[in-house]
């Protein structure tokens, strides 16, 4: 052959060898770049909703889960006849069809008809459509319509703690709570259906489409005790509709820790349902509104005068015989009294007495006092939307103002304010951080945040914080404002509180509304547990001794036992068995816990069992040493003892079952 | 081995068959999704297959025709066979008979179909220059006073061409003639010189036009503008890359699917990369380089110089075609519209490719039974056919 047509030949042959280099390096070896280029270009990711955290309490119960339900999808473009299938998912999922045949009719590629449904329901409509659809024909495979796992929010408590754990929008996005506040852990990362999509962006959803879960949230465990919190509930919607009260609001705090075990608030809400009730009732009042504290405050003038050694324990005051001209006003007690004692002006509440204690303070050291106390600042607990309150500002500190904030007028306080300087002033002087985060678990189980007690500074010594536990504990004694608070073997200690209202509009003082109040804790000498309880508006009886004291009285009774305190007291039979109607209503047999405090063993408040399935109940109960006792099947209907009730150990506890 | 006219047949038959059956699987394959998808097409998935069997059954019996006729007609009636071809690439420019698509008017409307005379002056050209060679004779010189004449029809051919634009098929031209006249002995410094002009020439075209600079610098670095002037190169490689070893299977690819453009003409041997894949795309060029291969074995025993260089010069369009076609789908030359012979959509394109094949069948049959190479060894380029008028080279 011709030399110069083999020098052609061997430059074509030569020019196929480079292709086919070129072609091994792209094909086999691989260049960095392209293939995940094609891979990210193929696949289009429709985002679902994530995964969300639970949120549990202190024991483990919980709060807010996420249930697994699916969420219906229609291709409108790949629907063989798209009015048919507008009918009958109109039926089913009532919606008008107008406007799904107006949906289902556009050339769009993708688009939820309705999310998180029951998988069964959700399921049966996709299959009633594909049957529709398909009728006389072989295979329609997914016909243009098909479902995806979702996630939604549950709340198995209801109302429970509703206005502590808050909601979600439909989105997944924490409005308010805990949900709120700590969106970022529960949260999780978006979760996505992985489609493939060809040039022109029309999905392509395969059958069984991937979801991609990057990570699901976090968990949240609270301080809050499930059962500590029902009592709380429970006693306090007692105590507002035996009062006919516009709301109320109880708060059950560690002392020495600052963990919050209940918080509660009235009128509440059911997260399940957030279209039923009005918005304010979502509000959590403790930590959004303030309240003049009125009497309440008095325990901290005391302590303040204390603390700057103004006063000694063994002190008197003139209280004017109950009228007493000061500062170009004239202040009133409730009852006349003449010379009283320090104890005695605490115990019987006396305004005027608490006037000439503030004054014996210097002005600046008692304004230093309050703002040490936490007053006019934010308390700094896991929730958003807390308020400082209303402290005048240390150049309005004016006379007048120092005898009218002396027992709690002119000042205004979050009732988680008052909680948290009420734990310091009898936990030995040490300003808690409240707290009501115990910890964040992230999916595989590892901690990433732990709620520890943290001491923001130091408020009073202990011993000024002794002194005032014992006159606290006067205040309960026989002839003191809050006999009512007093319970059977502890001694406990607290203050009243009845504020008269400031009327919105005006900015005086309502003639009738008032707030009723009583803080108070128990053991006197070692407080566990300091209780406040709140009533907004009461009707008739107005003083905090008669409205409120009484819920505490419940609450810490019911609290004592369940955490197993031992009774500081002797409790003798007859006043225990004179006590079993009053505590006992759900057949609880005190008769153990009163035999003294050596025998005395921990009792369990009862859960509320009604609606769980057998399998949860066992789970429940079998935390605790109870005998059960389990009649029938289906979902649990009623128990013994009530919701609320307590249970001893030892006694049988028995719920019956049914269909619903 | 001993091969001789009758396997060359053979090969180059089945070489042709394969070439072209594959092709309208392929086609097939890369298009029925779009197809289904057009309205306009009438929502017929196999819209584009049936027409590429259509053209493929039209191609063949062109070739069996041409196989049967002495081609000795093509020599005789050449001025016919330029005029014609000169009066269609003409008609190209004229309103209400052209057909333009993609901005170029490439195209002459011919009631169902349409007709790209640029695919025939490739032919065309090669004829004319073997023609032109063969008119020589004895005398050739390859000198200047027989590469003008040469030079200036094929200046005046590839001009109109450009001017359509069919930047693609201009080059082949170009190239295969210049080849051709290589290897039929003319000067290598004249036709080195006509390189470095035409280099120049091109030079000059890319960076007058923007446009052009743009896509050169996208085929450089495609990446970089993947979803504008790298584009196509981008989702030709990314193809590429999805066919691995052995590719995803016929119907299996996905860039067909609205990603690649061009996928059933200009870039079918991405489609092919990525369904069949490192496997496919080996394989696919054998056949081509077998095809040149036994071109240039058939114009060994040709009958005379013009079925000579006839043949070799068909042989070298094609394959140098194919490869160019290849290497713009690997990122290995800029982008430029060309199809793949045999294998890509389009009716001109296929059934003159054809014809072709048919031309170089007759070639064969008119040639020598067996190609014997003279004795002397030492000088292994100095083979001869042993065939009347055959000229020294």
């Amino acid at each position: 052959m011709n030399p110069r047509a083999r020098i052609i030949l061997g430059i074509l042959a030569g020019v196929y060898c480079l292709i086919v280099f070129r072609a091994f390096h792209i094909q086999v070896l691989g260049v960095e770049g392209i293939r995940e280029r094609g891979e990210k270009q193929y696949s289009v990711k429709i985002p679902l909703l994530p995964k969300r955290g639970e949120i549990l309490d202190r024991t483990g119960t919980e709060f807010a889960v996420s249930l697994s339900t699916k969420s219906i999808y229609v291709q409108p473009s790949k629907l063989s006849s798209p009015d048919i299938a507008a009918d009958l998912i109109s039926r089913r999922i009532s919606r008008p069809a107008a406007g799904l045949r107006k949906a289902f009719a556009s050339n769009r590629n993708f688009l939820w008809v309705k999310r998180q449904m029951p998988s069964s329901t959700a399921d049966e409509i996709v299959r009633e459509v594909r049957e529709a659809l398909s009728r006389g024909k072989d295979d329609v495979g997914t016909a243009g319509i098909g479902t995806v796992e979702e996630p939604k929010r549950f709340y198995p408590n209801r109302e429970l703690a509703s206005s502590v754990i808050g909601f979600t929008d439909v989105d997944s996005n924490g409005i308010e709570g805990i949900e709120l506040s700590l969106d970022k852990y529960l949260r999780g990362e978006n979760a996505f259906l992985v489609c493939e999509r060809d040039a022109r962006g029309r999905i392509i959803v395969p059958a069984d489409a991937p979801i991609k879960v990057n990570s699901a949230g976090h968990s949240v465990s609270l301080t809050i005790d499930r059962n500590i919190q029902h009592v709380a509930q429970t006693e306090l919607v007692k105590a507002v509709k035996k009062h006919k009260a516009r709301g109320g609001m109880a708060l059950v705090m560690q002392p020495k820790t600052g963990e919050i075990l209940a918080m509660a608030n009235l009128p509440t809400f059911n997260p399940n349902s957030l279209s039923t009730g009005p918005p304010s009732a979502r509000k959590n009042r403790i930590i959004t509104d303030v309240i003049e504290p009125g009497s309440t405050f008095k325990v901290f003038t005391l302590a303040s005068a204390l603390e700057l050694g103004a006063i000694d324990v063994r002190d008197r005051v003139f209280c004017e015989q109950g009228k007493f001209r000061h500062a170009g006003r004239t202040i009133h007690d409730t009852h006349k009294y003449g010379w009283l004692t320090i104890p005695e002006v605490i115990k019987f509440s006396s305004n005027i007495g608490m006037i000439k204690v503030s004054e014996k303070m210097d002005p600046g050291g008692f304004y230093d006092m309050i703002r040490a106390f936490g007053f006019g600042s934010k308390m700094g607990v896991e929730l958003v939307g807390e308020s400082r309150g209303l402290v005048p500002s240390r150049d309005k500190f004016s006379k007048i103002r120092r005898a009218t904030v002396s027992f709690g007028q002119g000042i205004a306080v979050t009732p988680l304010q008052l909680a948290s300087a009420m734990a310091s002033v009898v936990n030995g002087g040490k300003m808690m951080k409240p707290y009501l985060v115990k910890q964040v678990t992230d999916p595989e189980g590892k901690v990433v945040y732990r709620g520890e007690p943290k001491e923001l500074r130091r408020t009073i010594s202990p011993k000024t914080s002794k002194q005032v536990r014992e006159i606290l504990g006067k205040v309960v004694q026989e002839d003191g404002t809050a006999t009512q608070a007093r319970i059977k073997g502890f001694l406990v200690g607290g203050k009243t509180g009845t504020a008269q209202k400031v009327e919105v509009g005006t900015g005086r003082y309502s003639p009738d509304k008032r707030i009723a109040s009583f803080i108070g804790f128990l053991p006197l000498h070692d407080p566990e547990f300091l209780i406040l309880v709140v009533v907004d508006e009461p009707k008739g009886e107005v003083y905090g001794g008669v409205v409120a004291a009484p819920a505490f009285n419940q609450i810490a009774v019911k609290t004592a036992y369940y955490m197993g305190l031992t009774p500081t007291e002797p409790v003798e039979r007859e006043v225990a068995r004179a006590t079993r109607g009053e505590i006992g209503a759900g057949g609880v047999r005190m008769t153990r816990v009163a035999t003294g405090p050596a025998e005395a063993e921990s009792a369990l408040v009862m859960p509320d069992m009604r609606g769980l399935s057998m399998g949860r109940v066992v789970d429940l109960m079998g935390r605790h040493s109870v005998r059960l006792e389990l009649v029938g099947t289906g979902l649990a209907r009623t128990q013994s003892p009530r919701p609320g009730g307590i249970l001893v150990p030892g006694t049988a506890c028995t719920v019956t079952f049914g269909a619903e | 081995m001993n091969i001789g006219k009758r396997h060359e047949n053979l090969i180059l038959t089945l070489c042709t068959m394969i070439l072209a059956g594959l092709g309208a699987v392929m086609v097939w394959s890369a298009t029925s999704v779009m197809a289904e998808a057009s309205a306009g097409l009438g929502n017929d998935a196999a819209y584009f297959f049936k027409r590429q069997v259509l053209f493929l059954v039209l191609g063949a019996s062109l070739a069996l025709f041409l196989s049967r006729v002495d081609y000795d007609i093509i020599r005789r009636h050449i001025a016919a066979l330029m005029g014609g071809t000169l009066v269609l690439l003409v008609l190209v420019f004229v309103p209400g008979i052209r057909h333009t698509a993609n901005g170029a008017s490439r195209w002459i409307d011919m009631w169902l179909f349409t007709f790209q005379p640029s695919e025939l002056a490739k032919f065309s050209l090669i004829a004319y220059a073997a023609y032109a060679i063969d008119r020589k004779g004895e005398n050739f010189g390859g000198g200047g006073r027989e590469f003008l004449p040469i030079l200036a029809v094929l200046v005046l051919y590839v001009a109109l061409i450009l001017k359509e634009p069919d930047f693609g098929t201009a080059v082949i031209i170009t190239t295969s003639v210049v080849a051709l006249l290589f290897i039929a002995g003319f000067s290598w410094r004249l036709l080195a010189g006509c390189g470095v002009v035409g280099i120049m020439g091109l030079v000059l075209a890319i960076v007058s036009k923007p446009y052009r600079m743009a896509r050169l610098s996208a085929f450089l670095d495609p990446f970089s503008q993947a979803q504008a002037a790298g584009y196509q190169v981008v989702q030709s490689l990314i193809a590429f890359s999805n066919g691995g070893l052995i590719g995803t299977g016929i119907g299996a690819g996905k860039q067909k699917l609205f990603y690649l453009p061009a996928m059933h003409t200009d870039y079918i041997f991405s489609v092919i990369g990525e369904e069949l894949g490192f496997a496919g795309v080996v394989a696919v060029g054998a056949v081509f380089m077998t095809l040149v291969w036994v071109g240039f074995r058939i114009a060994r025993r040709a009958r005379d110089p013009f079925g000579k260089y006839l043949a070799m010069g068909v042989a070298t369009m094609i394959g140098m075609q194919a490869l160019m076609n290849m290497m713009v789908g690997l990122q290995m030359l800029p982008p430029k519209g060309m199809v793949l012979p045999f294998l890509s959509y389009g009716g001109t394109s296929l059934i003159l490719h054809l014809g072709a094949i048919g031309i170089l069948t007759n070639i064969s049959m008119k040639g020598a039974e067996v190609f014997v190479a003279e004795p002397d060894n030492s000088r292994r380029g100095n083979r001869r056919a042993r065939v009347p008028g055959d000229c020294a080279c």
